[in-house]
């Protein structure tokens, strides 16, 4: 198992519980104590986190060129570009459900609880997330590349 | 100026604009005249089609190799790709953007209208399609590509 696999089950499993459940934390606080700074900049903070994690490999990958030992290598690049854009491709799919789900639902001239929005925000950060790490692993396929296991 | 520099003015141009005001049609039709079947899936069509089509590109791409008529090469290949990256990156800050902003402004019931999530959309197609005909035309510069004219 390479290191851009491994990466790619720890964000599968661990990345999704750091930002689902803080997530969910802030959105119940703003329900609860109403708007303040504080539940809304942590939740901004992990939306936007969580959402552009994928563009880290390429920035360490760039850091990682000088050395000696490449970890991420040009077939890395183009498997986890691939796989985000599957991921947005899926997210963007769920969106447009969502929102035809809920005024098939409400009904155009019904209104919806202002939480629905992070909180659909948040199922689609879980959806891309599970998008992008399953599509990693299907294209890195079974076998690690060219190591022995 | 190549056929996908041109592409990307008139879709920055004559697209988008058209987007913003055309795509708000079925909106009004279901908020005119109650959501219906031939609405709600004419919605869902354009607007998946609206945020993917970037992905024909790749589909004719492959069609017109076989054939060896293809006028988009491994570069352009990667202009769009990252150009799409690009406008993905920009189209999750605006859907983060108007989520807080519903979250700010609701009323003091915390409830919006569910006309704004189509809404959303939309403005989220406007988005995608500047960012990404923006950053097709940063990427090739001011001249064609192979030094065209």
């Amino acid at each position: 198992m390479n290191q851009t696999k491994s990466v790619s089950w720890f964000y599968f499993f661990l990345g999704l519980a750091c930002f689902l459940i803080p997530g969910v934390v802030a959105v119940f606080i703003v329900y609860d104590k109403g708007v303040s700074f504080v539940p809304v900049f942590m939740f901004a903070g992990i939306v936007i986190w969580g959402g552009l994690f994928w563009v880290f490999p390429f920035t360490f990958g760039r850091l990682g060129k000088g050395k000696k030992k490449v970890t991420f290598d040009e077939r890395d690049q183009l498997i986890h570009k691939k796989s985000v854009m599957a991921g947005y491709v899926v997210l963007w799919i769920y969106f447009v459900a969502a929102c035809v789900i809920a005024w098939c639902i409400v009904g155009p001239h019904g209104s919806i609880s202002v939480n629905v929005m992070p909180l659909t925000l948040l199922g689609g950060l879980v959806i891309f997330t599970l998008v992008q790490g399953l599509a990693s692993m299907i294209q890195y396929g079974r076998e690690p590349k060219g190591e022995k296991p | 100026m190549n056929i996908w520099q041109r592409n990307a003015w008139i879709s920055l141009l004559f697209i988008a604009p058209l987007w913003l005001i055309f795509g708000q049609l079925p909106i009004l039709l279901v908020y005119l005249e109650g959501p219906s079947f031939l609405h709600l899936f004419s919605f869902a069509c354009s607007t998946i089609v609206g945020g993917l089509l970037w992905l024909f590109l790749f589909f004719f791409n492959k069609r017109r190799k076989r054939t060896g008529t293809t006028e988009f090469d491994e570069r352009d290949q990667l202009i769009l790709i990252r150009a799409t990256l690009a406008a993905y990156v920009v189209l999750w800050l605006y859907f983060i953007a108007a989520c807080i902003y519903a979250w700010l402004s609701a009323t003091p019931e915390r409830s919006i209208s569910v006309n704004v999530m189509p809404m959303v959309i939309v403005g989220g197609i406007v988005v995608f399609l500047v960012v990404q005909s923006i950053a097709t035309l940063i990427q090739y510069g001011r001249g064609g590509k192979d030094g065209e004219k």
